[in-house]
Order: C-alpha cells, then structure tokens, then sequence
C-alpha cells in the first residue's frame, strides 16, 4: 500500500491486529530510548508510558463514566454505559453575564468571559443532570478535528480545575473515527453534514486519511436560512377563519423564537430525485419548463396554521446537491468522488462500499438514494481517475436493527470505545495538566516530529546546523 | 412563581461581578459577601428519584445510567407514570396526558415492580463491538508492557538445516499474546437504496401532528415513528452548596429525602434587602417617569439600606434625578403582627409614613419590614429596554444569626458565632455582633443605638432594574396639558398587597 497520502493521526483506537505492525517507523534499525524525541516516535501518545501518574490510579479510578461531544449546534452528553445519550441539548448557551446566546467553544470570548460560560454549560449538563458524574473520573471529549487550541484549553482547564467538576483524566476521540465505531467497522467514508459545513472523511482500519478530506460550505445552517428567507419574505399563514394573510414581524419573531425552521425541515423535508431536480434548475433558471410540486402542508403556528409549501419542501435541500456546474460549490456527491479519488488506489474499493452518511440532515428522506444515484453518475462520466468497476461497489451502512444513529453516532462511538477500562495511557490526566503537558493532538505529532539520525553517526558542525535547520537534531 | 412575580427584572450584583436575581444568590457569612452559582461549588451530597424518593450512591447511580430503576417518565410530557391496577393487573398512566403503556404496545403486567421494555433492538450489536473494543485494549495493553523499542526486529532467515527453525519460532511466539481475531461484527449495508419514488414525493401529509415534532425527537431518542416508549426516570442530585473562597457551607440540605428542611441554608434574601419594582412604568423621553420600587427586609434584624440612584453612560440606562441617598430604616419582619391588622383593621391599615417630613422626601409608603420608594428617571433613547442603575449600601443592627429554624439549637447557633465572626481578622473587629437577637421593632428607628456596633456588607450592591422599553412621545397618551399624570403620594394598604 502506497503511503504517499497517508497522513497518520494520533488514534485512540488501538489498531487492529494485521496492520499494527506497519505503523512502526521503519526507518530506525535499533532505537535509543535514551533519546526522548525517539523515545516518543515509538509511542504515538507522545506521553511517558510509566509516568508516576498511571501508576497512581486505582482501576476505579480509570473507570470512564461521562462521555460528551460539543458540536457547532447540539451537545451530546451522557453516561458511558449507555447506548443513548442523556440529552441533546444545545450547544448556544446563554451567557450568564448578559443572558446573550453564545456558543460553548467560542474561543473570542475573553478568557474570563469563556470560563464563566464553561463553567455554567457544565454545572449543568454535568453536575447537576447527571449527579456530577465526571468527578474524578475520566471524562470522553469526542471532539472534531478544527477546533481551536484555546477552547480545547479552556476546555480542559473547566474540568481540571473547577472544584464542582474536577476530573481525573481526558480522552480526546477524533469525531470522524467515533462515527464509524457503531457501525461495527474500521473501514468507512464518513459523511457528516454539520451545522456550519459538510465534511467527508475516508478513514481505512481506524487511521484518518486527513489529507484525502473534503469539505464544503454549506451545512444545515444553510437550509434553515433559506427555509427563513422564504418565509420573511413570501410567507403565509391560514387564520382560525380560513383566510390566508401574509407573514409579519411578530410572526417572525415567533417563528425564530420556537426554532420553526429546524422543526419543519425535520418533520416535512425530503431529498427528491436527480432528475426532479433538473427539471427544478431549469424551471427557475430558464423558465422554460414547467414542474408540478408536491402538496403544500398545513402545520400548527401558535393559534394559526403555517403554509409549508410543497416547492420549499421539496427543493430546499438542493443546496447540497447543487453542484459545482450550478453553484461554485461541490455537491455532497462531489465531494465522495474527489475524497475517494484522493485516497490510495488500493483501498477505494473498499471506502466506497462502505459510505456512512451522519449530521442531522443525514435524516432527511430520499438522501440516501439521491447520493447513490448521483454519485454513480459522476463514477460514470467523471474524469477524476475512478474506475467505472467502482459503480458497483457503491454501497451505505446502517445499524442492523435499523434505529436512526445519525445525530448522536460520534457520541455513541465515544461512549462504546472509550467506555472501556484500559490501562494504555492514551489518556491526558490531571498531573499531566498541572505539569504543563500540551494538550495531545495530532499536531503535536508533526510537532514533535524529528527525522531519525542513526546515533553512531559522526557529522560536522556545518551539516549538524543544516539538520537543526531541517528539525533532525 | 419567580416567573409570575417577574423577579428576573431586578438583578443584584455578585461579588464576583455577575448579575443574578436576588433568590438565586446565596450570602457567605465569614466573607460578608453575596455568592452565586459561578462563585460556589457545588457537590452532590446525595442522589434521590424524584417519584419514589429513593437514594442511591455514586456507584449505584453509575450502574443505572443515573435514572431510577422503578419510576417511569411519560414519554410525551415527561411526567412521572402512576401505576393504576385494572383488572388484577398494573399499567403505568401520565395524569396530565393520558398516555399509558397500552399505547407504547406492552401489555398489561401482573408484577408492578418489574417492567420490561423493549431495549435498543442493537443493544446485542453494540454490545458485542464493546466487547470487541475491550479484546483489542487488553492486547494493545500487552504489546505495550512489552516494551516494543527494545524489541529487535531480525530479518534473519534461519533455514531448517538442524531443526532449529522450529525451536526458534515457538521461543519467538512464546512472548506473544494471542491476538484478537478482526472484527467480524456485521454491519449492515442498506438494500434497495433508491430514490423516492413520484408516488412518495407526490404523496400529501394527512395529518401532521402524526409526526413527532423536533424536540420530541431529540427528547425521546429510543421512541420511534410508531412507537413511544417510557422512558427510566432521570435521578435528581441533592446539592450541597460551598463558598468558593472561603469553603463554608452556604446550603445544606437534611440526610433524610423527605425532608424539606435545610441543615444549613444562608440565603442572599434573608441578608439582603428585597428590591421589587411594582410595576413597569411608563417611560418616556420628554417627560419625566417614576419608578416606584418596594425595599423589604427579611432578615431578623434592623437593616438600613441606603439606596443611590446611579447614572451610567449608556443609552440603554434611564437618567435618573435622585442625586441623594435616600435613607431607609427596615425592621425585622412581624408575620403575626401582619395578620392581625388584617383581621382588626379590615385592611385599612395607615401607612407610618409622615409625608410632611422632608427626610421622607422619597418615600410615599412604609409599613414595618416594607417601604415604597419613588426614582424620578428619564429615558434617553427609544429602546426596547431600558435599565436603571442603584447602588445600595446596608447596615445591620443587631443582627441574629441567619437561619431561624427551629431545629438549630441555641449552643449550635453560638457555635457558628464563634467560628465565624468573631474569628475574624482584626480589620473587621467593629464587624463583631452580640448573639442574642432583640425583638423585632415595629415602629421606625431611624438610625442604631450608639453603643450597639453595626455590621455592613463589605462591599454596597449594584442592582439593575430592567424597567421595560421606552415609548415615543408621540404616541403616549398624555392628558390634555401634556403632562404625565401624578403619581398618587399615598398607595392604600390592599393595592400593596394585591
């Protein structure tokens, strides 16, 4: 297998028995363990294996019990012996400064503002829901791979050092690795349509191929502004008489203030057909065509009924398929072809066969079919060097007994793989934190990354200052 | 209640800076200061269901998911199932929505104290991937003990010219561990996967309300389209409530769950002057408004608070014309006092406000524990709210130790005397208190006794009045004159306490 593409990130999972073998750094005949820099190359954590604090803890104490994973717009929390997580709430809290909503992981905040947001986002979801479940225990953070360094410290620093709190030691699980852990496999394409964008991430036996990941710019943010946008402007609602008046300002207000948008585009949204879909484009674009949309619904509004109309619904979640030709972003189809392109040859076979679709638009009708059908097209006719063999091989994942797992699969791989008492120190525990350890992540990798020198090897000042330069010594 | 009487629009100040209502804060007596929710901690003293009133342990709760093993929560409306027997047989009802476990589709039982739901239909599934998941941590765990830097790795090829080759590699396997076979979990590819047919798309939604709304999605996550299920009831933990500074305990509740008292509770209330606005005024620019504010006092003591009115560059805050402070003596509060005017005077009951005094310029209305002060404020802009600013200063006379429950006994209350004031350090030796608590004082005493030390808050309160928004000139309703009408001098007794 070519590791040209391979970018290896610091998995918490330990890897399966087969390949363990080949993530070893060749290169090295006969490492010195009196080198740190060497020492830490044949231990991915980057951390002391025997440090006086494992050694410390008693098997109670390593027991993981609170598993939570803050998204760009929902949280997931709960107990790691669980297979659903005690609540979805949301991640905009308000803070309690000015009541104003702000996101838990906004790292502008000043860092007294943030710590005193974390610090009320915990006290309750943590302490108060669920009997302050994280005191001195180690706590599963399943977090994505962006986010920001300075609240992955706030982060920690609320649960290292809040009294109310105070746990033991942190696991940091990479979200696209915990979405396909309850599936029952290593091998997947995760799709995950989030809030903000869509990623989509080949991960082959539990390794993430960073630099095969593709993303776009619009996520379920985007369809709830449009849902809004017609509303503002074109929307309608039936009166308890029957007549039909249009949108005001305080219908609006209410209308942000229950989250209509998000309630309707979870009860009466679908994904239509590709060529429905044409036929739409051409129809709004060249209005040479005509479409008949599907019926319009009716939906309860405070004392009123609110106007779905059947064009909204049907039409709404073509922003993700949209398209390079029609917008200048790619679709999620798209996005499959040119992360499975990017991968090696070897394994897209495999990725594809196994395509994970997860986020809460994951749960929209008809966007299974849509994405299959779309992407074998683009198999088909694309020049992004896909084999059309490959067309038969497209295929998706579900859990067997056919339970909707999309809007919480990350917090529930967390919850099945770092719910397990394991001795390997992958964990960042409280005495690391009051050394001053960084925070592990896979940049510490790159980091702490040195080029290994044969120890016996003689070389001159001048080529000793080249290899300073190039981070060897 | 809180959401009735509004008290979310008069906010106090914490020492810690943020802004809470007054029944949301807590008083530390050895800091003198009031405390909130960020500047306290909070530890779980015990675990109690809310239905059944059974305690658990920290390890017990662990075990069950922190949910009770035998009360059920509806589905719908998340009230606590009641058990009702039918015919020799139980079946869990909500009171408030009707929901019973026939409609989840599980049959009436026999036994009350065991009920079956059905699980997660993959809970086998997940349990065998956390099986799996275990099998690799114990051999990763192995490997690791192995220490693999020090293991050499030989590309020697030895051939089986002597017999050796076989000694050799049952040596070399010997300090392995048997590996863990790969996961042959099986996931589930999706059959069919196809489009939605024109049929489907073209099909209308009957009724809506046969589908669950967005909340109802996220709250019940084990509940299907077709399905809702009751789910475990959630445990609630009983808080014990430590200063951040100085770690005493500020709330603490009695062993016993049915009990409603508190073994401890130093609430900001019973230190602090109660601020309530009587009702949002009408705020304009061009004329000049009155907010009028009732102070209470329930502590047991004589308070004086000194309210400040205090201007803030900001067009949101109102400009106020109170340049002064305004002096207010409060005794401590006489319930029984109360009910008996009540029953003589039929509620006619005078204010003890003489109006004539200039020292009671402010005031219009006093009555023991509680008085009425009037702010002349002005609006700077049209917003849509608008917030006035006081800086509140008090002086306790007197003051018993705080928490008049009968269950404290008296050498217990000496004892929190002792370790608390009188422990202090020597800046604050004019702070100390006598123990013994005076009774109450019903008629106005406008300044202590000089011999008697006072006690004050280390620090005065800011407290923000959200005052409601502010409406255009133009569009106020003023008589004829333009004028704002008067605000009456006098308010009677059963509008007070209306």
């Amino acid at each position: 297998m070519s590791r040209r593409n391979e970018s290896i990130i610091n998995v918490p999972l330990p890897a399966s028995p087969g390949q363990r073998e080949a993530r070893v750094a060749p290169s090295v005949s006969n490492p010195s363990t009196s080198n740190p820099a060497l020492h830490r190359l044949y231990n991915p954590a980057a951390l002391q294996t025997k440090s006086p604090a494992y050694s410390q803890f008693s098997s109670k104490e390593l027991e993981v019990t609170y598993v939570i994973e803050i998204g760009a717009r929902w949280t997931r929390y709960g107990l790691a012996n669980s297979y659903y997580p005690r609540e979805i709430v949301s991640s905009f809290y308000p803070h309690p400064k000015d009541q104003k909503l702000c996101h838990v992981l906004d790292h502008t905040l000043s860092e007294t503002d943030h710590s005193i947001l974390l610090n009320a986002f915990l006290t309750k979801y943590c302490t108060m829901r669920l009997s302050n479940a994280a005191m001195d225990k180690r706590i599963v953070i399943v977090e994505g791979l962006f986010v920001h360094e300075k609240a992955r410290k706030r982060l920690a620093k609320c649960f290292f050092e809040r009294q109310s709190v105070k746990a033991s030691a942190i696991v940091y699980a990479p979200a696209p690795l915990m979405h396909i852990v309850p599936f029952g496999t290593d091998t997947a394409i995760v799709v995950d349509i989030g809030y903000n964008y869509v990623a989509v991430t080949p991960v082959w036996d539990n390794v993430i191929f960073f630099s095969a990941c593709t993303y776009n710019l619009f996520g379920s943010k985007h369809l709830l502004e449009r849902i809004r946008d017609h509303y503002k402007t074109k929307g309608l609602i039936r009166t308890f008489d029957g007549t039909i008046r249009p949108f005001n300002d305080e219908d609006m207000k209410r209308f942000d203030e229950w989250n209509t948008a998000e309630d309707l585009l979870s009860r009466f949204f679908f994904v239509t057909r590709s060529d429905r879909a044409k036929s739409y484009q051409k129809a709004t674009t060249d209005g040479d065509e005509e479409i008949t949309y599907c019926p319009d619904v009716e939906s309860y509004f405070y004392t009123e009924k609110l106007i779905v109309p059947g064009s909204l619904r049907e039409f709404t979640a073509e922003l993700l398929f949209d398209g390079v030709d029609y917008s200048d972003v790619y679709s999620i189809p798209e996005l499959i072809y040119k992360a499975v392109a990017l991968s090696p040859v070897d394994i897209r076979r495999s990725l594809l066969s196994n395509i994970i679709v997860t986020g809460g638009a994951a749960c929209l009708r008809g966007i299974h079919g849509r994405i299959d059908v779309e992407l074998k097209y683009l198999i088909m006719t694309g020049n992004g060097g896909l084999s059309m063999k490959l067309m038969e091989n497209v295929g998706f994942l579900k859990v067997p007994g056919g339970e909707q797992i999309e809007r919480y699969s990350a917090w529930l791989g967390g919850c099945l793989c770092g719910g397990i008492i394991e001795t390997r120190p992958r964990y960042y525990s409280l005495k690391h934190w009051e050394e001053g350890v960084p925070l592990p992540d896979w940049t510490t990798q790159i980091d702490n990354y040195r080029i290994p020198v044969c120890p016996d090897k003689v070389v001159t000042e001048n080529v000793t200052k080249q290899l300073v330069g190039l981070r060897v010594v | 209640m809180a959401a009735l009487l509004q008290t979310n629009r008069v906010k106090y100040e914490c020492s810690c800076g943020l802004p809470f209502p007054l029944d949301e804060l807590y008083f530390c007596r050895q800091c003198v200061k009031l405390k909130c929710v960020e500047c306290t901690q909070q530890f779980v003293d015990n675990i109690i269901c809310q239905g059944c009133f059974e305690t658990a342990t920290a390890g017990e709760n662990r075990e069950r998911v922190g949910r009770c093993p035998s009360c059920y929560m509806c589905p719908i409306c998340s009230t606590v199932l009641m058990s009702r027997s039918i015919n020799n047989k139980f079946r869990l009802q909500c009171t408030y929505c009707r929901f019973n476990t026939l409609d989840a589709g599980i049959e009436d039982q026999v036994d009350n104290d065991k009920w079956k739901f059905p699980s997660s239909p993959n809970a086998e599934f997940f349990q065998n991937i956390r099986s799996k998941m275990l099998e690799y941590a114990e051999f990763d765990k192995f490997e690791h003990e192995r220490n693999p830097d020090k293991r050499r790795r030989s590309t020697l090829f030895l051939s089986d010219k002597y017999g050796l080759n076989s000694l050799y590699n049952q040596r070399k396997k010997s300090g392995y561990a048997d590996r863990p076979e790969p996961m042959k979990v099986e996931y589930t590819k999706m059959d069919n996967v196809e489009e939605l047919s024109l049929d489907e798309i073209m099909a209308p939604v009957e009724n809506p309300l046969d589908i669950h709304n967005f909340s109802e999605q996220l709250q019940s996550l084990s509940s299907t389209k077709d399905r809702w299920l009751p789910e475990a009831l959630p445990v609630l933990p009983r808080r014990t409530v430590r200063c951040g500074e100085s770690e005493n305990s500020l709330v603490k509740a009695e062993y016993n769950p049915l009990s409603i008292t508190f073994r401890m509770r130093y609430l900001a209330f019973t230190y602090v002057p109660d601020i309530r606005m009587y009702r949002p005024p009408v705020i304009t620019i061009l004329t000049q408004s009155y907010v009028l504010i009732y102070v209470s006092n329930y502590s047991n003591g004589h308070v004086t608070a000194r309210v400040t009115a205090v201007d803030v560059d900001d067009d949101s805050f109102v400009s106020s014309a109170l340049n002064k402070e305004v002096v207010v003596p409060l005794p401590p509060p006489n319930t029984i006092q109360d009910i008996e005017d009540q029953l003589q005077l039929e509620g006619n009951i005078p204010s003890q406000v003489d109006i004539s005094k200039p020292f009671y310029e402010n005031i219009i209305f006093k009555r023991r524990h509680q008085a009425a002060l009037t702010i002349p404020v002005h609006a700077k802009k049209i917003v849509d709210r608008n917030f006035l600013k006081l800086r509140m200063e008090v002086e306790y006379d007197n003051l018993a130790p705080a928490i008049p429950d009968k269950s404290m006994s008296r050498t217990s209350i000496d004892r929190n005397y002792s370790s608390s004031f009188l422990s202090r350090s020597s800046s604050m030796a004019d702070t100390t208190i006598p123990p013994t608590p005076t009774p109450s004082d019903t008629t106005l005493n406008t300044s202590g006794s000089a011999d008697k030390p006072k006690i004050s808050l280390s620090h005065p309160i800011t407290i923000v009045i959200d005052i409601g928004r502010t409406i255009d000139d133009n569009l106020y309703d003023c008589d004829m004159d333009g004028k704002v009408p008067s605000l009456p001098t006098r308010i009677p007794a059963e509008d007070v306490f209306a």
